[in-house]
């Protein structure tokens, strides 16, 4: 019997290829990492993120305070664990608000092109004239101040992005044989989009989410800092970034360890999206 | 809707009716340069259990009166007047909902590129067995039996295996039987076939158009064989028409055309089949079909046509019949041309 067809899915190669790429492996191993200190935070951390002892403030790093303590006394390196929490979950979060909601208007934009096309994207285009700070500080503003409002806020400022990365693949791939081919077998324009189309287009949305959740982070780090983000005794890098401000001169550690574990998440997420990049591109493979 | 489904199913099994009835269909296109007719007053009947050969060069339109019946107009096309149709229904009076009924279920198409019409990503099992979930109430296992039933009555070797296969690890010629199975799955009333060989070599056309010829026979479908091929056609086809610049100049069942073709450019087509003519050139017609915004007055074939005279330039020609059963579209009939 013949052996020579392998059943290798499309994603299987993607993989394969992906794996080749060593710092994309590296980023990958290292948001993994950080996923697992999340989750076992409570085993890892020494001590507890929010019990202030003021006999032990405003310390620098030492065996027993590896990170140091803030001016509160509470121990630096268990709330930069405990932040890998909420950092993670805000930049994962809002990015599926935005992947979701961005890809579903863009999909049907390109799909049905006209008038509803145009309406979609001049929307887009009034989000993508604000400044996405200013939008953000609006829409936590006016809906409140908690970490669901702010998830939101940094996901709703995505979503033209994502939008408009859909559309534009939805119009070349809405043109394809396959697609008619759907059509003439008697598929509804529902089907179609998310059975036909939507799957042929999500290369670049997977790329784009990963690059993304990084700047998701910062974004909600930002708002963090300007005091609009996760309320004040829950750990979090931004806000934690944002405390160590008024002692950033003499005791600069404060701002360090948290600013270091943004940037090493960031940079692990935007190792693994470049890495993915290329290994979706069939034409930078080797 | 399903009384409306029923009333069509009842109409079927008459062998009167023609299943597909196309009569001065006019597929309009609006573009800049204005209203360009890439099918203009065509005439055509498919009876029941038959296949007819619709032949005609690049261009000439046989692609577009396809994508008519099948709602596949690019922007901007529109049929404007005709009528098609449908086992004795009129076919063009149905809502897009009631024709998407029919697609896929009663009528059904092939293309011509087997390599871009599977979707890359689903595997082919999967994606013709949502054709017939889509349209027949089944589990998904059955309609899987079925399938594989199906891929392995279509010549497809290891067909359990094949079903979990994705387009792209498969040749030309198993993606067209792919396509063949989808397109014959649900047992269609027509089956319109778009030049379903031009893409594959020549002993895999064979096969397949041997293979189109048997399914037709068990299931009973009428087809609709569109080719620029008249090897095809003298194989599988049961009545040709003849299409030259989107109207039809001949029509006849196939061994009268082969035997006695009336109409200058069906001889022209003839003329260039290599087979004929040994130790001679081969003979090809002069020039290319007219652009459709530059159609010419009177025969459409008259610039082209190596008989062409004063009066084929002044008076559109009708179709007149030279014997029982085959009309020919041009000036010069009846008189000798």
């Amino acid at each position: 019997m013949n052996r020579t067809v392998k059943n290798e899915s499309y994603f299987m190669s993607v993989w394969n290829e992906f794996r080749k790429n060593r710092a994309a492996v590296m980023g990958m191993s290292i948001l993994f990492a950080i996923i697992v200190v999340a989750i076992f935070a409570d085993f890892l951390a020494p001590y507890d993120p929010i019990e202030q002892v003021y006999a032990d403030a405003l310390q620098g790093p030492s065996t027993a305070h590896w990170f140091g303590t803030d001016e509160f006394g509470r121990d630096i390196f268990s709330r930069v664990l405990y932040g890998a929490r909420v950092s993670l979950l805000v930049g994962v979060v809002s990015v599926a608000i935005a992947c979701v909601i961005g890809s579903l208007l863009g999909a049907s934009a390109g799909y049905f092109g006209g008038g509803y096309d145009a309406v979609v994207m001049r929307c887009m285009d009034v989000l993508l004239a604000i400044p996405s700070l200013l939008l953000n500080l609006s829409i936590v503003s006016a809906l409140g101040k908690s970490v669901f409002n702010m998830m939101l806020a940094v996901g709703v400022s995505n979503i033209p992005r994502y939008c408009r990365i859909m559309r534009a693949s939805v119009l070349q791939i809405k043109n394809a044989e396959y697609v008619d081919a759907a059509r003439i077998t008697g598929a509804s324009h529902m089907l179609i989009i998310i059975r036909h189309i939507i799957p042929n287009c999500l290369a670049p949305i997977i790329v784009q989410a990963t690059l993304s959740v990084g700047s998701a982070i910062i974004a909600c780090a930002g708002l963090s800092f300007l005091g609009v983000g996760v309320p004040a005794p829950t750990p979090e890098w931004g806000a934690m970034l944002s405390n160590g401000k008024d002692f950033l001169r003499h005791n600069a550690y404060i701002t360090i360890f948290p600013g270091l574990a943004i940037m090493l998440t960031v940079l692990s997420l935007n190792l693994m999206g470049d890495g993915l990049r290329d290994a979706f591109d069939p034409k930078l493979r080797r | 809707m399903k009384t409306q489904r029923d009333k069509i199913q009842a109409f079927s099994p008459d062998s009167d009716i023609a299943v597909l009835k196309i009569s001065g269909l006019r597929t309009c296109l609006k573009t800049r340069k204005g209203r360009l007719y890439p099918v203009d007053g065509v005439d055509l009947e498919v009876p029941r259990g038959q296949i007819v050969g619709l032949v005609g060069e690049s261009g000439c339109g046989k692609s577009m009166m396809a994508n008519s019946i099948m709602g596949l107009l690019p922007q901007g096309g529109m049929i404007e007047e005709g009528s098609v149709t449908f086992c004795g229904q009129d076919f063009l009076r149905y809502s897009p909902e009631q024709r998407r009924q029919l697609y896929g279920d009663r009528i059904t198409l092939i293309f011509q590129e087997p390599m871009s019409s599977l979707n890359p990503v689903i595997r082919v099992g999967k994606q013709v067995t949502e054709v017939l979930m889509l349209h027949k109430q089944m589990s998904r296992e059955e309609a899987k039996h079925q399938v594989i039933e199906m891929f392995r009555s279509v010549g497809i070797p290891e067909p359990e295996r094949r079903f979990s296969c994705y387009p792209h690890e498969l040749s030309g010629g198993l993606r067209q039987r792919i396509m063949i199975s989808a397109a014959m799955i649900c047992q269609p009333d027509l089956l319109i076939a778009d030049e379903p060989t031009t893409a594959l070599d020549v002993t895999i056309e064979a096969q397949i158009l041997q293979l189109m010829r048997k399914l037709q026979q068990e299931a009973g479908t009428s087809v609709l064989l569109i080719t620029h091929d008249l090897g095809v056609v003298a194989e599988v086809c049961d009545l040709v028409y003849v299409m030259y610049a989107g109207k039809i100049v001949e029509a006849a069942d196939v061994y009268e055309l082969f035997r006695n073709p009336t109409h200058p450019y069906t001889r022209g087509l003839l003329g260039s089949l290599p087979n004929r003519n040994i130790g001679k050139r081969l003979q090809s017609i002069p020039g290319t079909v007219p652009m459709l915004a530059e159609m010419p007055q009177g025969c459409r074939f008259a610039p082209r046509c190596p008989h062409a005279a004063q009066a084929c330039i002044e008076q559109v020609p009708a179709m007149t019949e030279v014997s029982q059963g085959h009309l020919v579209r041009c000036p010069l009939i009846p008189k000798e041309v």
